[in-house]
């Protein structure tokens, strides 16, 4: 009996942690996403129950902001993943020079997004930016990258691409350095072309691992707000709003916080639903 | 081995997966029953509308003295020695300015001041934040269109002028009449201490209006002489006849980035007599008048460079010294750059001229005293020193914009400037007339809408009927959940 005191009492400071930090936090924003909640007055002012959620799941522009999110996913993870999983099978043999190459490969990670967007924000600039002068010099057209369709979706995702590459290459280059020699050995020897390896050996045994960095990369860039925030405001129109730009855009440029919330419970449900896919398909180890 | 894992790993789904379902049934029972059961927390506010619209026709500026008479010829003792003033401001050069002299008359009084500098949409996200939390700032500078939502965060400057004021030093009838008008609530409330008077008109490329060989085929094709355009009807034309007839690829820019666009479709609109809203509130931006600005706007975007849709106060000015663009409407508080000689490579080619709309934007700023100042009497103080008329010129030569009749119309100071046209220009804006962004309570609902859907009819997304149509439904809905017709 004693002994389950003395349980109780060492849970109780992380269980105390979860509940302020991840409980509260998740119970308030519920509440809150039931009133109407303006940020001017910082207090609800009257309870609407369910009418953000119908207000944000009828509007069309959420529904807009749902597929672009789904599609900057889709597309940048997958050119992130081919990238990286490029770089890694190139790394993953004895170049010279090799440790400063994948040094410098990782920096574009370690830079904070805001610093990278604003970089690209210039390099891609129409009149002054490095990439247009080079268009220009070759006469070849030279757009507005951040203010026309569809350059805009493209220069967003090669943004994310150019920062997150590094990610898949670092876990996927981690996953290539785990597989044991010995099957990989043993098949060249029984006569095996180096696609063969990679198809029959080296892939099924990366799969945990494509799997997690995919995973992770995806829930990430579900999140994608500082590069929108920073080059195009989720223009022209609503051409690049995501999701997490629509939250934004009702909480701190309309001030409506209740339908701000009620937004950022159904992306919640979103992820969590994400999380049991993963749970249910993940290949075995 | 195998099929206990399986067994483990399926009954783990289903458990998060039921948790996850019951989670959300719970939710949604009391959501619903909280629908029912809740009352009205607290009655929101009703809200009416009066347009502000400030219009001088004479050429000197009046103004009635009776602001000047509210105020008290007595003053009170105010205590400096140890007081720490936090200032919360924007990084432009007006701002600067308030803050060099600001220091200066801390440093007089043995007073501490610390500057929280920002561009304007991070100002705007800060502070809209911070003082409904009730953050301690003593000095705000608050932009025109947020007086509404933030006016009950404020001090009534006039309350406190009234209370610590010293009227020789404010000399308050010299402050320029659209700039007071502007910092008012519908109610009479003064806001704020007016920092800068900021307009907009345009500065153009002068060798392209001066050129005899244009002069001579604009004559030939208009019938009339080549002159920055002071209407419609000219801006068409001098627009048309630069892109046809000169090098100029593209012949005017206008701040058109999704942000400005409240402001940038307004000038059409109560340019051609149209309104946001109607008495009661309710979004006219469909009307006859709103169809016709859009469509003006959209045709003066004919004209604009490749980037045309991201065009901020920054990248206009770059698309004018990269000589992209002849023309450009801008912000009087933001053409500090182009009187640099060092950024402007075409500054000895620009010359200023009155906007060609009929009514233009106000764009005032204000330094205001939050109702959570701990030191609102030295805050006050402060401000009176800095904007009184013997730092008028100190203030102009450190790069502010003037708020008094006087500083506008002296002859000294205009000799002082590198192109004087700039004050004529600011002038004769002012004196044809300003329009005010509504000042209401929930203005961020409206200036996202119509900035989005205007920007989507820009990028070609949707047609201009649909889209106004749409606004206005939009923010009336949001409105009436808001309790703003209750």
């Amino acid at each position: 009996m004693k002994e389950r005191y003395i349980i109780a009492l060492l849970l109780t400071p992380s269980l105390f942690f979860l509940f302020s930090v991840i409980l509260f936090p998740l119970a308030f924003s519920y509440y809150v996403s039931l009133t109407n909640f303006p940020l001017i007055e910082f207090r609800a002012t009257s309870w609407v129950g369910l009418d953000n959620y119908i207000d944000v799941l009828t509007s069309p522009r959420f529904w807009y902001s749902m597929a672009f999110t789904g599609g900057f996913v889709t597309l940048a993870v997958t050119l992130e993943f081919l990238l990286g999983l490029g770089f890694a099978l190139l790394f993953d043999r004895e170049i010279s020079g090799g440790r400063v190459l994948r040094s410098l490969m990782l920096m574009p990670m370690l830079m904070a997004p805001l610093v990278v967007s604003m970089i690209w924000k210039y390099l891609l600039h129409v009149d002054i930016g490095v990439v247009n002068y080079i268009l220009r010099s070759f006469n070849l057209p030279a757009p507005s990258w951040f203010s026309t369709v569809p350059y805009a979706f493209f220069s967003v995702i090669l943004i994310d691409v150019w920062q997150w590459t590094p990610f898949m290459f670092l876990i996927l280059s981690a996953g290539l350095m785990s597989i044991p020699r010995e099957p990989i050995e043993a098949a060249l020897i029984d006569g095996a072309t180096r696609y063969q390896v990679f198809r029959y050996i080296t892939l099924p045994l990366l799969k945990p691992i494509i799997f997690i960095a995919i995973m992770l990369r995806a829930m990430d860039a579900l999140k994608v707000f500082d590069i929108l925030y920073i080059t195009t405001r989720g223009g022209p129109g609503i051409a690049t709003e995501s999701l997490t730009y629509y939250i934004f855009n009702q909480a701190l440029v309309r001030k409506s916080i209740g339908t701000s919330c009620a937004t950022a419970v159904i992306a919640v449900f979103l992820l969590f639903s994400i999380f049991l896919v993963y749970l249910r398909f993940r290949p075995r180890s | 081995m195998e099929m206990k894992s399986k067994i483990s790993r399926r009954s783990a789904i289903s458990t998060v997966a039921k948790t996850g379902i019951a989670a959300g049934i719970g939710l949604i029972a009391g959501a619903l029953g909280g629908y029912f059961v809740g009352t009205t927390l607290k009655p929101v506010e009703t809200v009416t509308i009066r347009e502000t619209i400030t219009r001088t026709t004479e050429k000197t500026i009046t103004i009635p003295t009776t602001v000047a008479t509210m105020i008290s010829p007595t003053e009170k003792k105010v205590e400096f020695e140890g007081v720490e003033l936090k200032v919360l401001a924007m990084s432009d050069p007006p701002n600067i300015a308030f803050e060099k002299l600001a220091k200066e008359f801390a440093e007089k009084h043995g007073m501490k001041i610390q500057f929280e500098m920002y561009d304007w949409e991070h100002l705007k996200e800060k502070i809209m934040t911070a003082l409904p939390a009730g953050v301690e700032y003593d000095i705000v500078l608050v932009d025109e269109p947020w007086i509404g939502e933030l006016e009950k965060y404020l001090y009534d400057m006039e309350k406190l002028m009234k209370e610590y004021g010293d009227p020789a030093l404010l000399d308050f009838d010299d402050i320029l009449p659209g700039v007071i008008d502007s910092l008012r609530t519908f109610e009479g409330k003064l806001i704020g201490f007016p920092m800068m008077t900021d307009v907009r008109f345009l500065a153009y490329r002068r060798s392209y209006f001066e050129d005899p060989d244009n002069k001579r085929k604009f004559r030939q094709k208009y019938g009339y002489e080549l002159k920055p355009p002071l209407n419609y009807y000219e801006f068409f034309d001098v627009v048309e006849f630069i892109v046809e007839e000169t090098d100029m690829p593209y012949g005017f820019g206008d701040l058109w980035q999704k942000d400005y666009l409240e402001m940038t479709f307004g000038d059409w609109l109560y340019s051609l007599g149209g309104r946001f809203f109607d008495e009661k509130l309710i979004p006219q931006y469909d009307s006859p008048e709103g169809i016709i600005a859009l469509r003006l706007l959209l045709k003066s975007l004919e004209y604009g460079p490749e980037n045309k849709l991201e065009l901020n106060h920054e990248l206009l000015n770059v698309a004018f010294f990269t000589e992209k663009v002849p023309m450009v409407l801008q912000w009087w508080s933001v053409t500090n750059e182009m009187l640099d000689p060092e950024v402007n490579p075409v500054i000895d080619d620009t010359g200023f001229a009155p906007s060609f709309h009929n009514l233009e934007c106000s764009g005032m700023m204000a330094y205001a005293i939050p109702l959570t100042s701990p030191n609102p009497a030295q805050a006050y103080k402060l401000l009176e020193w800095v904007y009184s008329q013997q730092n008028a010129a100190k203030l102009i030569g450190l790069g502010g914009t003037p708020i008094r009749k006087s500083t506008l119309q002296s002859e000294e100071l205009r000799r002082q400037l590198r192109i004087p046209e700039q004050w004529d220009a600011a002038l004769l804006t002012l004196q044809r007339g300003l329009w005010s962004r509504p000042k209401i309570k929930y203005h961020g609902i409206h200036d996202e809408v119509i900035c989005s859907w205007v920007h989507r009819v820009m990028s070609g997304e949707v047609d201009i009927e649909e889209a106004l149509r749409r606004a206005s439904e939009e923010v009336k809905r949001e409105f009436e959940k808001a309790g703003v017709y209750r």
